[in-house]
């Protein structure tokens, strides 16, 4: 028997194994310094105020490997997409990946051939200091960089489809991936991606992803998140938004995988005018599934706006948790804000830590926030079952329509589609 | 139609006490009759009304229901609906979220589907319900509306009603159908019920007031007291109720 390895030794061993001569030196560089900042740092604890309700303190005693390459017959995703990148188990996948639909001066690639054939471009959103810190599973990523996606959509482009980019894990256990993506809509240009992570015979894998966003003036981005992993895995993620004058940007997190699974947003208002509206969905059915919500919305600017509205079903002994903070600093005048996070728990043993937070330093802001705890409606169910709808399909009915508020303006058939498809098989259990 | 033998049922109250609320209810519902259940509150009339649907909050400690022949107390109470048993609820509930046409083309098509009958299409469904809308005086924005949300007293009972005509069971049980409705709201509600009667359906209606059996006439009335029908006999005896209240008969409980 071997004896259990340290995270820093088996992390060290997988750094030095997985640096490649093929990387330009300025990104060795960088790889090197996040790598030491990591093992500066540690692993988040409890004691930290970030990261209170959620332990990861078992990663420190699980050894992870960096995944092999494996080529599956089939892809599994219910989403169907004209426009796609496919990562298999971390690795860029050309010939399930398909880009032909794609506006012809859209840059959508790999991570690892936008630097080789946009250094100048990718180099500055790639170097840029992420809130490791707060944060650390980021500098490990960056540590790792591996693979991900790089997407730049030029002024006054709409893309006019969805891009999806789909991460599966398969035919592996006990490795992990850093995935990192690069998303860059420039002036008054419009996109949807749709990041979706899923698996299929992969087990006790971790994914630890970071995405950046960022939205220049005027510039349309819906970002969706599909995390279905599987029921052993760990998914961490965060998730940055950097937005400039009147850009709009809404993002929507359906979190029904992983056996842990945090997911950090951050929204940045760095010019007036812009405005974010952040949702989110997470169904949990598994006794220890864990996830985690952290939201910030740094309300830098003056006149911007922000909603968010999380809705979480929760069954067995699983746990959420939800931190919304809106800080809007001293001159942000006329910000306006909105949280709210409702839960719905379906059995007696599952646990909801739920804290909308408001930091305020400015006196001309409107912000309102509120948090709901509550059960399914005994009366309800009676109704509909005393109206001859079976038991299970009053389920359904009564789940949806608690989602209803979520679901509301999501315009992507397909989209739309896959969320219910989610909520349906959640619902039949 | 429905037949009850021997029924007690009791409840857990707050305290975890059990409460005795049924103590021996008899009744024989023939096809094609209206009985009217009448009794001062707390007789156990609604917990009669709500155990015979199928309600789990009620503990039965014996007796056994029998609709059409058929025993239907290990029934759930979707399978009592489909069975063809109906509950219009004293206080229906609101389920904002879920839109009122989905939710009566689901019931309806639950129904149906028991019966070996193709599920209704929007437009035949919408048809149907339309008209029927207009038999209870309902207006048809209520069909964009979430069942029940927001509606005022008379709009939740018409809706019970409405319900009732499109499911269109073998039994029928109003449970407190008058309460809180206006005169108006009252008759087409009792128009809505009177245009049900029929030979091969029963109706048990369930109150507290003479005053709706005015426009729906029973064929006959039973007074239940402390949960046990104490007394039977035809539609006079509603008025005599009326009358002279309920005190009267309460000498003949033990």
């Amino acid at each position: 028997m071997s004896a259990v390895l340290t995270m820093s030794t088996w992390l060290e061993s997988a750094f030095v194994s997985g640096r490649s001569i093929m990387q330009p030196s300025w990104l060795q560089a960088f790889r090197e310094q996040q790598f030491d900042k990591f093992l500066q740092r540690g692993l988040p604890t409890r004691k930290e105020e970030w990261w209170k309700y959620t332990n990861v303190a078992f990663l420190e005693k699980t050894s992870f490997r960096l995944p092999i390459i494996v080529k599956p017959k089939k892809i599994h995703s219910t989403l169907d997409s004209s426009i796609s990148l496919v990562f298999i188990n971390g690795q860029y996948s050309h010939e399930m990946s398909n880009t032909s639909l794609l506006p012809s001066d859209v840059i959508l690639s790999p991570l690892s051939l936008a630097i080789e054939q946009h250094e100048d471009l990718v180099k500055p959103y790639l170097l840029q200091e992420l809130d490791g810190k707060k944060h650390p599973f980021t500098y490990l990523n960056s540590a790792f960089i591996g693979e991900g996606v790089f997407l730049h959509v030029p002024e006054n482009c709409v893309v006019p489809s969805p891009i999806h980019l789909l991460f599966l894990n398969t035919e592996q256990n006990d490795f992990i991936t850093y995935p990192r993506n690069i998303i860059v809509a420039q002036e008054k240009a419009q996109v949807t991606i749709i990041e979706e992570h899923t698996a299929n015979q992969a087990f006790n894998y971790f994914t630890n992803v970071v995405t950046e966003l960022h939205a220049h003036s005027n510039a349309h981005l819906s970002y969706f998140k599909l995390q279905n992993e599987h029921h052993t895995a760990t998914h961490i993620a965060n998730v940055k938004v950097q937005q400039q004058q009147d850009s709009h940007v809404n993002t929507f997190f359906i979190d029904c995988g992983s056996r842990l699974a945090r997911e950090d947003l951050t929204i940045h208002f760095h010019e007036r005018h812009a405005e974010c509206h952040m949702k989110g969905l997470y169904l949990l059915e598994h006794d220890d599934q864990h996830v985690d919500n952290h939201i910030f919305v740094d309300h830098a600017a003056p006149h911007c706006s922000s909603t968010m509205l999380y809705k979480g079903i929760l069954d067995k002994k699983s746990q959420a948790v939800f931190n919304g903070k809106v800080y809007a600093h001293a001159g942000a005048k006329q910000t306006n804000a909105q949280q709210s996070n409702h839960n719905l728990l379906l059995s007696r043993t599952a646990e909801v830590n739920t804290k909308p937070e408001l930091e305020i330093y400015e006196e001309d802001v409107k912000c309102v926030h509120g948090a709901t705890v509550g059960q399914l409606n005994e009366d309800a169910l009676f109704y509909l079952r005393a109206r001859g709808v079976e038991k299970e399909e009053a389920l359904t009915i009564l789940t949806h329509a608690f989602i209803e508020e979520v679901m509301h303006n999501i315009a992507d058939p397909s989209i739309r589609n896959y969320i219910q498809q989610r909520v349906r098989a959640y619902a039949s259990l | 139609m429905l037949i009850i033998k021997n029924l007690h049922a009791t409840i857990q109250d707050e305290k975890q006490k059990t409460k005795s609320i049924l103590r021996g209810i008899n009744l024989h519902v023939k096809a094609g009759e209206v009985h009217a259940i009448m009794g001062p509150n707390g007789s156990g009339k609604s917990t009669l009304a709500n155990i015979l649907a199928g309600r789990e909050d009620y503990q039965v400690t014996q007796g056994e229901i029998l609709l059409d022949g058929q025993n239907i107390m290990e029934l759930a109470p979707e399978a009592r609906a489909t069975a063809g048993l109906f509950l219009a609820f004293q206080y229906p509930v609101e389920i904002p979220g879920v839109n009122n046409m989905y939710f009566l083309k689901a019931a309806v098509n639950s129904v149906r589907k028991h019966n070996q009958l193709p599920p209704l299409d929007a437009m035949d469904f919408l048809t149907l319900i339309k008209s029927k809308m207009k038999e209870v005086g309902m207006d048809e924005k209520f069909l964009s509306r979430a069942v029940n949300e927001g509606f005022s007293g008379g709009e939740k009972k018409r809706n019970e009603i409405l319900q009732m005509l499109m499911l269109e069971p073998k039994l029928a049980i109003l449970d407190e159908t008058d309460s809180g409705l206006d005169i108006d709201a009252l008759q087409s509600v009792a128009k809505g019920v009177n245009s049900m009667r029929d030979p091969k359906r029963s109706i048990v209606v369930v109150t507290h007031y003479q005053r709706l059996l005015s426009y729906i006439v029973p064929d006959v009335v039973h007074v239940m007291v402390k949960g046990q029908i104490i007394k039977s006999g035809g539609k006079e005896l509603a008025l005599e109720l009326e009358e002279k209240g309920y005190g009267w008969l309460n000498e003949n409980v033990g």
